[in-house]
């Protein structure tokens, strides 16, 4: 058996605080940028902003499709993802081991591949879950301010973004397997996202840069799916969780 | 005797440069309570675990019903319960959800049975598992190694934390599940005279290698002591013999442990002028410090 449904939900079960606050928490700071659009505008006509923050605002305020996907993508979506991958991935293995529940866990006949798919499944399946429908909500929550985005041209972004968030997760998911404390993970897989986001400070490595894709900056410009890069991303992602199933199955419990 | 069901053959577990168990052998028979007695750090968990495919052995190899531990833990894990040292669970879970998250991993769970043992040891299904004491978690434990009837019980410290009463009848319900289902039991503990009561075979560690194995009843006969207080200083050849195996002496009083047939030594003694001397039987807790406690000083 590769797979245990038993334990799938049990994981889902176990982050349930993860998903129920931080969705709500992605939810409502989504749903303030439709309905904060409009007073941002008014309040930013009195104002003048110094060279290149004015014109780049100036734009965002006179292109509503543009403002939202910036501050969702590039914001607020970027950000929550960072803090679930590396919560949901550095502390799937560790928890079990901090608070001492592994060796029940691993002494029941499920194998320990059909563990260690069933708990990364589950985290992937949130982290997905969590983020896409937020993102979706935001097409009828523009109407609302009399805005109009096209959901189709919305959610491009996402096959990009998601495929960064799973990249990040898998990395997390290294550390979780490497240590035993949950809060260590966390805190590790914190540090190892802001390693891994620093490419993007070099003009020159923004092709490569993880936090360019995640940002979907590249979609917005041309209005495109970048397949070519949720590929590559996606195989980087599975490599990774590769290397955590390797060590996950070389480690003594 | 019956054919063995757990088989572990030249066991040992390396982790860094400590070598947890070294070169562990030894069998457990159909139907039989085997237990595995040692201080702390003897390597009796580790031992336990690597049965179970927790721990990876460096060499020699483990079966259990005649399945490889290491690379059939799977086929393995549906036909034996193990009831781990941490008995930290699901502290979330109540009673009864924990019990349903075992039932839904196992093909065959004996509902009639838990739901039974779960009233006699007074364990309420609706209770937090962080809520519960040691004692109830040990109970929970116990529950979930054995709800799905396994051939094979392999139990890491089954009575820590339980009061007497509960001991008892832990007891009673392990010696029931070998009489009544032919269960074989494989645990660790340092409850010696618990381990007295209900084993009939003992494996002793110490610094992860068996230093005596057998069934209690031949081991308990095998070693005698005796207690002789000399009326004058004895010879010093009368204790160099190979019978005796450890000598503990306070002035004229000696405490001589012999291993096999101890009536020449008494022979011997007894041409001695003594106030008194007296052919002793060890019980397993003696038998254990004569093997673990050797750096001790006890009294004579």
């Amino acid at each position: 058996m590769r797979f245990s449904w038993a334990v799938f939900v049990k994981e889902m079960r176990e982050a349930r605080w993860k998903w129920i606050i931080g969705g709500a928490f992605l939810f409502l700071t989504g749903a303030s940028l439709p309905l904060l659009f409009p007073y941002l505008q008014q309040m930013m006509q009195g104002i003048t902003l110094p060279g290149p923050w004015a014109s780049a605002l100036d734009a965002q305020l006179r292109n509503y499709p543009a403002y939202l996907w910036l501050n969702w993508y590039g914001k607020n979506l970027f950000q929550f993802l960072l803090v679930m991958a590396a919560l949901l991935g550095g502390s799937s293995i560790s928890a079990e081991r901090s608070r001492g529940s592994w060796e029940f866990l691993l002494a029941q006949p499920v194998s320990k591949t059909a563990v260690f798919i069933s708990k990364y499944a589950a985290g992937l399946v949130l982290l997905f879950a969590v983020a896409a429908v937020p993102t979706v909500f935001l097409a009828p929550l523009s109407r609302l301010i009399g805005e109009y985005i096209q959901l189709t041209w919305f959610i491009r972004g996402l096959p990009v973004t998601l495929a960064s968030a799973s990249l990040f997760y898998s990395l997390c998911w290294i550390l979780g397997v490497i240590l035993d404390d949950s809060l260590k993970a966390a805190a590790a897989g914190a540090a190892c996202c802001v390693a891994v986001l620093a490419i993007g400070w070099f003009p020159a490595l923004q092709r490569i840069a993880l936090s360019r894709h995640l940002a979907a900056v590249g979609t917005m410009q041309t209005g495109a799916v970048d397949w070519p890069a949720v590929a590559a991303i996606t195989l980087l992602s599975a490599a990774a969780a590769g290397a955590a199933y390797q060590l996950y199955r070389g480690r003594d419990y | 005797m019956n054919e063995p069901v757990i088989e572990v053959c030249q066991l040992s577990c390396v982790f860094g440069r400590v070598t947890a168990v070294r070169e562990v052998s030894f069998a457990v028979p159909q139907g039989s309570i085997f237990a595995l007695v040692g201080r702390n750090g003897a390597g009796k968990t580790t031992t336990l675990k690597s049965l179970m495919g927790l721990v990876r052995p460096a060499s020699g190899e483990a079966r259990i019903l005649g399945l490889d531990c290491q690379k059939q833990g799977y086929r393995l894990r549906r036909r034996v319960g193990y009831l781990p040292e941490s008995r930290a669970n699901y502290a979330y879970m109540t009673v009864s959800e924990v019990l349903q998250f075992a039932r839904s991993l196992h093909s065959c769970w004996d509902e009639d049975w838990v739901r039974d043992s779960l009233s006699e040891f007074d364990l309420s299904p609706g209770k937090r598992v962080g809520d519960l004491s040691a004692g109830m978690k040990t109970q929970l434990g116990f529950l979930l190694a054995t709800g799905h009837r396994p051939d094979v019980l392999i139990l890491d410290e089954p009575t820590a934390g339980l009061d007497p009463v509960r001991i008892r009848q832990l007891l009673r319900l392990l010696v029931q599940k070998t009489a009544q289902e032919g269960c074989t039991i494989l645990l660790s503990s340092h409850a010696l005279h618990h381990v007295e009561r209900i084993a009939d075979h003992v494996a002793v560690m110490a610094d992860g290698q068996i230093e005596t194995i057998g069934q209690i009843e031949d081991l308990k006969h095998s070693e005698k002591r005796i207690r002789v207080v000399f009326q004058v200083d004895p010879p010093q050849e009368l204790f160099e013999r190979d019978e005796i195996v450890r000598l503990q002496r306070d002035g004229r009083r000696f405490l001589v442990t012999v291993q096999g047939n101890p009536e020449r030594v008494m022979q011997d003694f007894r041409r001695i002028p003594h106030f008194a001397l007296d052919l002793l039987d060890m019980n397993l807790e003696e038998m254990f410090w004569e093997y673990t406690g050797r750096d001790e000083s006890d009294e004579v």
